[in-house]
C-alpha cells in the first residue's frame, strides 16, 4: 500500500498524471518527472538487492554516476531509474541480480 | 568521421560560457551534453513538463541558471548543442565518441575544451549503502530539480558550504532538518577572513544560507561528523559523534537520532574520467583530496589544442567556471586564428583579475572544509567499499597488509586483486577512498597513490551500437 505524497507543490505545476506500475503495485507519477523521483514521492526508496550480499540499494548519487538505482525498467535490466523519465503505464521492477544488458 | 574546428564537452557553467564566448568571436561551436537541458548539477532545469510559477522557491542558483541560460540561446544560432549525448571515449588526436538517440556518433575538433564538472565525494561509513543515505548532491537534486523530497525527517552530515544550500532548500520544502553535521571546526574559520575579503557577493550568499538556518532552528553542528547509519531494509537511526581537529570522532560523545534520511555531503571530486583519458598530465591536489589536470593560466593541459574549465579542473564552484570556460574559449579561438594574440590577451587580462579574488575566496573554503583524515577512522572493516562489487574495508586492508610485506603496491593491484572499482561505477564510488586507505596504511604521501587508470567506455553504451558499427 503505498500513500505517502513527498512531492513539493510550492513553485511548480506541474504536467499531465498517469500511472506507473512498481513490482506490482500501481502508483501515481507525472509527466517529466524520473522514475527515481515517483519512487522517492510515494516513499518507496530501495531499487534492487545486491548479489553477493542480499542487500537493499536505493538511489545514492542521483546523477547516474554510483549505479545503485538500477532496476527492471520495461524489461530492460540496469537502468538507471535517476536518470530514466517516467512514461505512462511503464513496469519498474526491483532487480534482483546483476545481469548483463 | 565529422570534423570541427571547436567542441566543449559539458554544458554546465564552464561549458555554457565557454561556448558564449566562442559564438562571440564567430567560432562555430560543438557542445556535447549528457543531460536533456544544459545548465550541469549547479544550474539544472526543471523538465518542460513543468511550470515555474516562483523561480525563488527554486533557489538563488536556480534564478541565475535561468540568465546564463538565456544568454547561452541568445547565441543558439551559431551554437550547435547536442543534449542527452554522453561522450564515453577519447582517442588518439581528440576524437570523441559519444551516444546520442540510440546511435554512436564520432566527432574531431580541432581544439576541444572539457568542462567535466564534479561529484560528490563518496565517503564510507558504516551503513552508508542502505537506501536513505544519499549524496547532498543527489538529494539536491531530487528536491530542487524534480520537486520531491527524499524523506521526511533528515540528517545533514558531510563538510562545506554546499550542505548549507541543501538544509535551506530542504526546509523551504517542508522537510525536517535534524541537524546539519560539520565535520570542520568552527575556530579555524576566522583565520581565513582576508582572503574572503572583497568577495561579497559570495560572503552574502553564505550569510544568508547561515540565516535561514538559524531562523528555520536547525542546529548546524561543527566538530560533528556521522559514524553509523542504521537500519534493516532502509535508514531508521543515525550515530553521531564530536569529532578532534583531525576528524576523528571522540569516543564516548555518540549520540542516536531517529531518522529516516541521511545526506552525506563530503565536498566534489573534479570529474576527470576525459581528460585522464586524453592523458594530459595530473597533478594531485591535496586541499581537494584529488586528481586535477595541470593547465597554463589559459587553462590550456598539457596536450596543446585541450583545455579544461569549471569544477573538473579543480573546484572553484559556478562563478570561478564561468571565468575558466572564457579564458579557455578565447585562447582555443586565438589558436583557429579568429582573433589576434593582442585581441585575446585584452579579453582575458579582465578575466585573470577577476578570477584572483575568486579563486583566492574558494581556495580558503576548500582548504577549511578539506577532508580530515580522521574521518577514515570511521570505516569499520564490515563497511562496503565498492559498493558495486560490495568489497569490504576488511578485505581492501588484508590486501593492502599482504603488500606491505612484499613492499610494492598500486591500487591498479588491489583492484585486480579484490574487484573494487570493477563494477558499473567504474571506480567513481571507491578509487579516492581505497587510495587513502593505501596511504593510511603503508603511512605513504597519499599524492604517491594513483587512482584508476579509466577506459572507454566511461559511460554506459548498449552494446549492440558498437557492434552494429563494425559490421
Amino acid at each position: 500500500m503505498i500513500t505517502a505524497n513527498r512531492r513539493v507543490q510550492a513553485g511548480v505545476e506541474r504536467g499531465k498524471c498517469f500511472e506507473i506500475e512498481v513490482d506490482g503495485e500501481k502508483i501515481l507519477a507525472y509527466e517529466g518527472e524520473t522514475i527515481a523521483a515517483t519512487l522517492l514521492a510515494s516513499g518507496k526508496r530501495s531499487c534492487r538487492k545486491t548479489t553477493k550480499r542480499k542487500e537493499p540499494r536505493g538511489i545514492y548519487c542521483g546523477i547516474g554516476l554510483c549505479f545503485e538505482c538500477r532496476m527492471m525498467v520495461d524489461g530492460k535490466p540496469n537502468t538507471r531509474v535517476c536518470q530514466t523519465l517516467a512514461t505512462p503505464n511503464c513496469k519498474v521492477q526491483t532487480q534482483y541480480i546483476d545481469l548483463e544488458d | 568521421m565529422r570534423e570541427v574546428e571547436l567542441a566543449i564537452i559539458g554544458a554546465g557553467p564552464a561549458g555554457i560560457c565557454a561556448a558564449i564566448e566562442a559564438a562571440k568571436s564567430n567560432v562555430p561551436v560543438t557542445v556535447i551534453d549528457e543531460n536533456l537541458r544544459p545548465g550541469g548539477q549547479i544550474y539544472r532545469r526543471l523538465t518542460d513538463s513543468f511550470v515555474v510559477t516562483d523561480e525563488n522557491k527554486l533557489g538563488k542558483d536556480y534564478i541565475r541558471g535561468t540568465k546564463l541560460i538565456g544568454e547561452l540561446e541568445r547565441y543558439s544560432p551559431k551554437i550547435e548543442l547536442t543534449e542527452d549525448a554522453p561522450v564515453w571515449g577519447i582517442f588518439a588526436d581528440k576524437e570523441i565518441a559519444f551516444m546520442h538517440e540510440g546511435e554512436n556518433e564520432e566527432l574531431k575538433p580541432q581544439k576541444l575544451i572539457l568542462a567535466e564538472g564534479a561529484y560528490d565525494r563518496p565517503m564510507p561509513f558504516p551503513g552508508w549503502t542502505l537506501p536513505g543515505v544519499f549524496a547532498a548532491g543527489g538529494a539536491l537534486r531530487m528536491v530542487k530539480t524534480e520537486r520531491v523530497l527524499p524523506g521526511k525527517r533528515i540528517l545533514l552530515a558531510g563538510t562545506g558550504p554546499l550542505q548549507l544550500v541543501l538544509a535551506t532548500q530542504l526546509m523551504q520544502a517542508g522537510a525536517e532538518v535534524v541537524s546539519v553535521l560539520e565535520a570542520a571546526t568552527s575556530t579555524v574559520v576566522w583565520k581565513y577572513f582576508p582572503r574572503f575579503w572583497g568577495q561579497w557577493e559570495l560572503l552574502k550568499d553564505g550569510l544568508h544560507y547561515l540565516w535561514q538556518l538559524r531562523r528555520g532552528k536547525i542546529p548546524y553542528l561543527t566538530s560533528h561528523a556521522i559514524v553509523e547509519a542504521r537500519g534493516d531494509q532502509e535508514v531508521k537511526e543515525a550515530v553521531y559523534a564530536r569529532v578532534d581537529k583531525d576528524g576523528e570522532p571522540i569516543p564516548g560523545t555518540e549520540k542516536t537520532v531517529e531518522v529516516d534520511t541521511i545526506c552525506a555531503g563530503y565536498g566534489l571530486i573534479p570529474a576527470t574520467r576525459l581528460s585522464r583519458l586524453c592523458g594530459c598530465e595530473h597533478k594531485y591536489e591535496p586541499c581537494l583530496g584529488a586528481w586535477v589536470p595541470s593547465h597554463s593560466e589559459n587553462m590550456e593541459t598539457t596536450l596543446p589544442g585541450v583545455f579544461v574549465a569549471g569544477d573538473g579542473a579543480g573546484i572553484g564552484g559556478a562563478l570561478v567556471a564561468m571565468e575558466e570556460g572564457r579564458l579557455a574559449a578565447i585562447k582555443a579561438c586565438q589558436q583557429l586564428g579568429y582573433i589576434t594574440q593582442d585581441e585575446a590577451r585584452h579579453r582575458s587580462l579582465p578575466i585573470f583579475k577577476k578570477l584572483k579574488g575568486l579563486r583566492r575566496f574558494e581556495s580558503a573554503l576548500n582548504e577549511i572544509f578539506s577532508i580530515q583524515k580522521g574521518l577514515f577512522t570511521r570505516i569499520t572493516d564490515d563497511t562496503i567499499i565498492c559498493r558495486c562489487e560490495e568489497v569490504t574495508a576488511g578485505e581492501i586492508r588484508e590486501t593492502i597488509a599482504d603488500f606491505i610485506a612484499k613492499e610494492e603496491i598500486s591500487i591498479q593491484e588491489i583492484k585486480r586483486l579484490t574487484r573494487a572499482g570493477m563494477g558499473n561505477c567504474q571506480g567513481r564510488m571507491c578509487e579516492s577512498t581505497i587510495a587513502q586507505m593505501i596511504s593510511i596504511e603503508t603511512k605513504r604521501p597519499v599524492a604517491e597513490m594513483e587512482w584508476f587508470t579509466p577506459r572507454p567506455p566511461v559511460k554506459p553504451i548498449p552494446l549492440g551500437s558498437l557492434a552494429a558499427e563494425e559490421t
